[in-house]
């Protein structure tokens, strides 16, 4: 008798759990909302009742730092040069437009401009030709287009910021032996960048598959024209990797190295390639580029450039 | 050709914002974190969003012209 007892009360245990948790579940709910209630009912009252008496001053602001202090200073970097690199005196600073620096340890210098940090905050959403972003991104974009006049420039990743003087010299000193070997590397070159891309106007009306798109069309002749969308599909896929082969095997002779940024065969973009291009042989590789231009049916060649070798340079293991 | 090639003097003026920002902000030598204080106030998730978006409508913009 006890043991079937034992037996129900056990067997009751994970409902009892079950149903008290939702009462539990339930009360906390309508606490969470009776403290709530409070919370806002005072705060109307405070905002509703005037105040009566003398007005209370207000209380005093209490400053941790001086209100005209200016916020710390640090480094923005733009890039590695060598050291006997003789820079233009007229390069404007991303943010201000103040001279650019320099700080220089043994045979190599990092460009910098002072910076407060928070003028290197941006409005990701405000990619207008006007805005923050813009206006630092070429800021930072012709500081290292104004040195690379005079010579190898290693362009560092938009938005590097150091602390300090001893902090820049330690970044020469931790990537001193990758920066020479690549400033090696670039010297009398700049990047191109080649896309292949599709035209839009070529693109062929096709017959969708939702039902307000096959209005008139019978299901044979849908299936028909679903099948010549795929195939033409395939045949776009066959014919860019032919166009992809062919650019390179056009443009190779002219440059010293070619990457693959992006793009993808399905895609509007199917191919994004850059190029580091001597400067000597960049009259025949644009000429090259210009005449493969049109020699694609269905798609267009669209040349960038001059950069500087963004996408050439990397600094140890941590580059993206 | 959507992209002028720049003048061989090397200005960045006939390109495009979204190509500038591709190149300065997600190539350039990356300096790892412990010698960098801090990587400009830039949430590159939200950047790609929007330049996704602004690609899109200037496609959109092709086919409407």
């Amino acid at each position: 008798m006890s043991d079937d007892l034992d037996r129900m009360a056990r067997a009751a245990v994970p409902d009892v759990l079950a149903a008290a948790l939702d009462r539990a579940r339930e009360q906390a709910v309508v606490r969470l909302a009776d403290l709530l209630t409070d919370a806002i009912v005072e705060q109307a009252l405070a905002g509703a009742v005037p105040v009566s008496g003398p007005e209370e001053p207000p209380p005093e602001r209490v400053h941790l730092v001086p209100e005209d202090d200016e916020p710390p200073e640090a480094l923005y970097a733009y890039g590695i040069t060598v050291a006997d690199l003789q820079l233009p005196d007229d390069i404007p600073a991303l943010t201000d437009g103040g001279p650019l620096g320099r700080v220089v340890l043994d045979d190599l210098a990092l460009m910098v401009s002072r910076v407060r940090p928070d003028e290197l905050r941006v409005d990701e959403d405000d990619l207008s030709e006007s805005g923050r972003l813009a206006t630092l991104a070429r800021g930072h974009d012709a500081a290292v287009r104004a040195a690379a006049g005079s010579g190898p420039v290693l362009p560092l990743r938009f938005g590097t910021v150091v602390a300090d003087e001893a902090a820049a010299r330690r970044l020469l000193r931790e990537h001193g032996a990758s920066a020479r070997e690549q400033l090696r590397r670039i010297a009398g070159t700049r990047e191109w960048g080649v896309k292949l891309v599709r035209r839009l106007d070529d693109e062929p009306a096709q017959v969708g598959s939702r039902p307000s798109e096959r209005r008139g069309v019978t299901g044979t002749e849908y299936l028909a024209r679903r099948r010549q969308a795929l195939e033409r599909h395939e045949n776009a896929e066959t014919t860019a990797e032919r166009a992809a082969d062919v650019l390179q095997e056009t443009l190779r002779p002219h440059v010293t190295e070619c990457l693959r940024r992006g793009g993808s065969p399905g895609s509007s973009l199917l191919l994004d390639l850059a190029f580091l291009v001597p400067l000597e042989d960049e009259t025949a590789f644009l000429a090259a580029a210009a005449e493969l231009g049109d020699g694609f049916e269905g798609f267009g060649v669209e040349v960038s450039g001059p950069w500087p070798p963004y996408s050439f340079v990397s600094l140890g293991d941590g580059d993206a | 050709m959507r992209e002028r090639p720049g003048i061989l003097g090397g200005d960045a003026r006939g390109t495009s914002l979204v190509e500038l920002l591709d190149r300065v902000v997600h190539r350039g030598a990356y300096v790892s974190g412990d010698v960098t204080i801090c990587l400009a106030g830039i949430d590159l998730v939200r950047l790609d969003l929007r330049l996704l978006l602004t690609a899109v409508a200037d496609s959109a913009g092709e086919v409407h012209r």
